[in-house]
């Protein structure tokens, strides 16, 4: 369980602050979703009743946030899996248990649900959650098909709760502080973005009994998954749109099982290119048998680079090093010329290397996941949703989903325009 | 072990080699931001290179005076050998 240190509480408290103070203008302008935390001086006595559907790893991992959430209780868990349901009973031991997650949508003192089931089960799960009159934060992907995605949106829309996805980047404090150093036009023009997710392991839980395979394994199964187009490119392909402020109007690709040739029916490698209305290009990589460049969303503008999981940004043009050292790195260089055996021994170059800059000044800490989940619950209390949040998560949804179907048809996949919103550069044909 | 006097008149030639090598140091930054175009800021920047430097230049007058008056001394024994 992921802890917070106190020196994580304070950075939070901090930059919550920070939101309220001047400045926060810019920081809405990126992100207008924060808006959510206006009122949160004012909740502190009220509480909201959350229940947990799937408490697998990302559902105890949640509940150990709102766990410490004073403004949370976690009233009642849903799983089918006794382990899953013992191991959310060690984070929250009163809540009720529910084995169907009809029942715990029946409990009319429950105000909200977190479903945090295999992707193939988030589309009924949430729909019916709005029916029965709860607010939604359902984890990503939203739905199994770009269909599904829009019917829980349209449910959403249509029912008035509140609705979130676990997008946890939109409340990550360097994406924030960073979007808006973006906007601002500081980078430049951007025209590319490259993001990738390198791994190097098979993906595999441990299964007790052969019988539980597809139950824990269900992410190598395309009855249940879409594999690293839903579990990973969703993440990444939301922070591109976000850093551009469009949706990209088509995907092509390759996908294929190169390395773990082990019975699993969902790619280990693959490669998908996102191209905007005026020809900028977003790519999304990913090989789980080689973890050298590890995970990154690349943002290539004409004046600088992001790379925002490492909290860093640099410039195209650098300042030169000190005068002193490019003297001496001169006489060094001419010395050493004349030497033809002898290389240099100190190279004041690698002063000059772009190390670039901390976003946040400081090496990342947190994710965003405890902040989207304080917002979700402050939106609950306030009953309130965010600007954009919704649509956020449903364009992610949908990207991904768009660039599965482009990797299983191997041909170039629009976006259909019966699935459209009235969001940034699209239209919708139903609003 | 043989103690060692060092005389105040060494001391202070020693200092006034220091002092010459942080000059020279300070006129190898003044020619480098001049001929680099780099900002007059760097005089104050640069102060922990302009020291480095002081010290290495220092050592190396130590290194030179040091093998010439090896030299000399040796010299002088074999002419008053002769
Ligand atoms: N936002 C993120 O960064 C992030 C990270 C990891 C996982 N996730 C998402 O969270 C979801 C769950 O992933 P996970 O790694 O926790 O999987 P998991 O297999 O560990 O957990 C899923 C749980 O759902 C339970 N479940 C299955 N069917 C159910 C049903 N009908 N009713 C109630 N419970 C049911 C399972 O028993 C299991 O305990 C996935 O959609 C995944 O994409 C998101």
């Amino acid at each position: 369980m992921n802890d917070l240190t106190e020196k994580e509480k304070i950075d939070r408290r901090r930059f919550l602050k920070e939101l309220g103070a001047a400045g926060a203008t810019g920081l809405l302008l990126a992100s207008p979703w924060l808006s959510v935390f206006a009122r949160a001086g004012e909740t502190h006595r009220e509480r909201c009743r959350i229940g947990v559907i799937g408490t697998g790893s990302r559902g105890c991992f949640l509940m150990g946030f709102m766990a410490r959430n004073p403004k949370v209780e976690l009233a009642a868990i849903c799983d089918i899996y006794q382990p899953s349901i013992d191991a959310a009973l060690g984070i929250a031991p009163k809540a009720r248990v529910y084995k169907d997650y009809r029942q715990l949508l029946d409990d009319r003192t429950i105000d909200a649900v977190v479903i945090a089931t295999p992707l193939d089960r988030h589309h009924r799960m949430a729909v019916d959650a709005f029916d029965a009159g709860k607010d939604v934060y359902c984890e990503k992907t939203l739905g199994y098909t770009i269909e599904e995605c829009y019917d829980i949106y349209w449910h959403y829309r249509n029912s008035g709760r509140i609705f979130f996805s676990g997008q946890q980047r939109l409340f990550d404090p360097r994406y924030i502080k960073v979007m808006e150093m973006i906007h601002s036009g500081m980078f430049g023009e951007i025209n590319a973005v490259r993001t990738f997710w390198y791994r190097n392991n098979d993906w595999r839980r441990k299964v007790e009994d052969p019988k539980l395979e597809r139950h824990i394994n269900w992410r190598l199964y395309r009855e249940y998954s879409k594999g690293l187009m839903t579990e990973l490119a969703c993440h990444q392909l939301q922070v591109g749109s976000w850093a551009l402020q469009e949706i990209p109007d088509r995907v092509m690709g390759h996908g294929a099982i190169t390395h773990w040739k082990d019975g699993r029916e969902v790619y280990d490698n693959v490669h998908c290119m996102y191209v905007f209305g005026n020809g900028v290009k977003m790519t999304f990589d990913s090989v789980i048998s080689n973890k050298f460049y590890g995970l990154e969303e690349q943002i290539l503008g004409t004046l600088g680079t992001v790379e925002p999981e490492k909290g860093k940004y640099y410039f195209e043009e650098i300042p030169p090093a000190p005068a002193f050292l490019q003297l001496v790195n001169k006489w060094e260089n001419r010395l050493f010329d004349a030497i033809p055996f002898a290389g240099t021994s100190w190279a004041p170059e690698t002063a000059n290397e772009n190390t670039g800059e901390f976003i946040l000044g400081e090496r990342p800490k947190t994710d965003g996941t405890s902040l989207a989940l304080e917002a979700f619950a402050e939106a609950v209390i306030t009953r309130r949703q965010p600007e954009r949040i919704a649509e956020e998560g449903y364009y992610a949804s949908a990207l991904c989903l768009l660039g599965d179907q482009a990797l299983q048809e191997e041909r170039t996949v629009y976006f259909p325009d019966e699935f459209k919103l009235d969001y940034l550069n699209h239209k919708s044909p139903k609003q | 072990m043989k103690d060692t006097v060092l005389t105040a008149r060494r001391k202070k030639r020693e200092l006034l080699w220091l002092a010459g090598a942080f000059l020279l140091a300070n006129a190898i930054n003044i020619y480098a931001i001049v001929s680099y175009h780099s900002p007059a800021s760097e005089l104050l920047t640069s102060f922990f290179y302009v020291l480095t430097a002081t010290v290495v230049i220092y050592l190396l007058t130590l290194l030179v005076r040091g093998c010439v008056g090896l030299i000399a001394g040796t010299v002088r024994a074999i002419i008053r050998k002769r």
